[in-house]
């Protein structure tokens, strides 16, 4: 129910109760004052005829008074006089039967006596005692009908009754419409500004008339849409301005990976083509080793293309295709391609998961291929074979140097007992073409293109490494949500033996 | 001290010129060493920044392992031929340096030659090039009489 008509209605129902016990009031006083009118007006008439009466009685005798209280009743068709004695013998013509008890008392008492019969016949009887020599000779009865006076009264009544219906109504209408333009329609308009603003419309102020609270509440509503305004305006320009920053960032970024990138395919590529360029031009001054300067030619030429595909693989990142899959299928995926990458070296691969699942957002190749290199560079780093353990667990942290607040993340080790990189290395194996591996063994693109997928993915790499003892490279990714709630309740750590060796 | 057990260049007198070449790729390493043998030099290959600077640190224990020119390229696995040649002129070695750089490192080429190397050549480059740098620090024959 809306606020202006709850506030009729109680405003109304106050109106109704307080018309409804004024009626009352009224009547009863009007009824009451017509009462004792009427008694006042049998009293007086009472005297007046008894005095007549008494005087008749005494100059005249009994009969001339019949005569004129007969006269009288002849006058007024509404009042009935007679005269009766206290005493007489019920069946005697002075005898009145509602001279009994306490009215018979009263008299002879000498005062005057009022009655009114409602039961019978609606009459007002009034008896007065005529006195003689100290004693209640007769008494004087006149009995008048009050059906006029009721007939009077309910007229009355019906048209208090209507006066204060149409009172009502007039107070209900006006309270009424009252509330629709004092509350109701400056509410609509605060109601309707407050959903604009929901929406981020904060142009057009909101207006209401007058001083009261809702004018009040409409100024505030007013400044607070100026306020958020302002702040909005403010953060966007902020956004735009971080924005701007930021690819004036990603492009000096860029620029610098371009730089580096040439670097490293100048280096790379430069020395097999200086050995392609002098085997051919000692096969071209008839050097009589031409079988082996072949070789040689044939051997730089795969190398010069493995390093443009590599290059074309770091070139040609698609962008991440996200969507929810779990860690462990991908792992799944990848460790069976990676069976012959140990050659005859006797290598061992163990997943060790911490969680039951894995999930994140992310794009299933490029994750695949995270794998694939990071597993690759495991086995190449331990030249005499051994362990790698590609483990799975969920941890709180926060990503290193952004000062970000700490979140859930999954965790993709992958661990070897491999010849370890030294601590002033560190720095740059991710940079693109930086190789600590044998020539042949690697184009130092791999963890380049780990790092970039990563970070794509919003993640980050941490290396651990102890020359000599191994390295450990964990990949950390933002969780998935559901998957945050489930590792709560169910942190069984297992561990699964997946491939002998490769 | 006997030179004939701890000399790698194995020469009892020194008649050539001794050339220590460092390069990762054994191609390239193979076909520089045979063209400045063939110019007269006697050529001893080391394979990784560690091994060239192992060599180097050995020539201060036994002086008969001096080496005439330094012919380095610049990335190889363990350490730089900067960093070796920022090693030897902090010991004031003056062994000339020749370094091999990536065509377009101005970077590596400005410290190079702060740091004093005789020549750098940019990958890839034609063998001449290298031979010419080579015999224009030392000739690849002593001339006994004077010596």
């Amino acid at each position: 129910m809306r606020l202006a008509t709850k506030l009729s209605l109680a405003v109304f129902a106050c109106c109704a109760l307080g018309v409804c016990v004024a009626g009352v009031l009224i009547i009863h006083r009007e009824f009451q004052y017509a009462e004792h009118e009427i008694t006042q007006h049998g009293r007086l008439l009472g005297r007046v005829i008894a005095s007549s009466v008494k005087e008749t009685w005494a100059r005249e005798g009994a009969a001339a008074v019949r005569d004129l209280l007969k006269e009288i009743d002849r006058h007024d068709p509404v009042i009935h006089v007679t005269w009766a004695a206290i005493d007489a013998p019920p069946g005697s013509e002075d005898h009145s039967p509602l001279i009994v008890g306490d009215v018979q008392e009263r008299l002879r008492a000498g005062k005057v006596v009022d009655h009114i019969n409602r039961r019978g016949d609606d009459t007002l009887y009034t008896f007065v005692p005529i006195v003689n020599d100290g004693k209640v000779a007769r008494v004087v009865e006149i009995a008048e009908s009050l059906v006029a006076r009721d007939r009077h009264i309910r007229m009355l009544m019906l048209s208090i009754v209507g006066a204060l219906l149409g009172a009502l109504l007039v107070s209900g209408a006006a309270v009424f419409v009252a509330g629709r333009v004092l509350v109701g329609r400056p509410v609509t308009a605060l109601v309707a500004k407050a959903r604009r603003v929901a929406q981020w419309d904060l142009s057009t102020p909101v207006e209401v008339a007058g001083r009261d609270e809702l004018h009040d509440l409409a100024v505030e509503l007013n400044v607070m849409a100026q306020g958020l305004g302002r702040e909005r305006r403010r953060a966007e320009k902020e956004e735009q301005i971080r924005r701007e920053t930021e690819a004036q960032l990603w492009h000096a970024e860029r620029l610098a990976t371009v730089g580096k990138l040439a670097s490293g395919v100048a280096h790379e590529m430069g020395t097999p083509l200086n050995v392609i360029s002098e085997s051919a031009r000692r096969i071209g001054e008839g050097d009589r080793d031409t079988g082996r300067h072949v070789e040689t030619i044939t051997r730089q030429a795969a190398r010069i293309t493995e390093i443009v595909k590599s290059l074309l693989r770091f070139a040609r990142r698609k962008p991440v295709a996200r969507r929810r899959l779990d860690l462990r299928g991908v792992i799944h995926r990848a460790l069976p391609m990676l069976g012959s990458v140990g050659g005859k070296k006797p290598v061992a691969i163990t997943e060790r998961y911490e969680v039951e699942e894995a999930t994140v957002e992310g794009d299933e190749e490029q994750l695949e291929q995270v794998v694939t290199n990071l597993v690759v560079n495991a086995v190449q780093a331990m030249p005499k074979g051994g362990q790698v353990t590609v483990g799975l667990e969920r941890a709180r942290r926060a990503a290193p140097g952004n000062g970000a607040p700490p979140t859930d993340v999954v965790c993709l080790s992958v661990e070897d007992q491999g010849v370890g990189v030294a601590p002033e290395a560190i720095p740059h194996i991710f940079d693109p073409f930086f190789t600590t591996k044998e020539v042949g063994e690697g184009t130092g693109l791999g963890l380049s293109i780990c790092f970039g997928i990563v970070k794509d993915h919003g993640g980050w790499i941490e290396v651990d490494s102890t020359p000599g003892l191994g390295s450990r490279f964990a990949v950390y990714l933002p969780a998935a949500e559901r998957a945050v709630q489930d590792a709560q309740e169910r942190e069984v750590p297992s561990v699964k033996e997946a491939h002998g060796s490769v | 001290m006997s030179r004939k057990h701890t000399d790698p260049f194995e020469e009892d007198v020194p008649l050539h010129a001794r050339v220590l070449l460092a390069e990762d790729d054994s191609d390239l390493r193979r076909l520089i060493s045979e063209a400045l043998e063939k110019d007269g030099y006697r050529v001893k290959e080391v394979r990784t920044g560690l091994e060239l600077w192992s060599f180097l640190d050995h020539v201060t224990v036994d002086p008969g392992t001096m080496v005439d020119v330094v012919v380095s390229d610049n990335i190889m696995p363990g350490c730089t031929g900067i960093e070796v040649l920022s090693w030897l002129r902090k010991r004031d070695w003056a062994t000339p340096v020749v370094l091999i750089t990536a065509f377009g490192d101005d970077e590596t080429k400005a410290e190079a030659g702060r740091l004093g190397a005789a020549t750098f050549i940019d990958k890839p480059f034609p063998m001449e090039e290298l031979r010419h740098a080579v015999r224009a620090i030392v000739p690849p024959v002593f001339n006994i009489d004077t010596a």
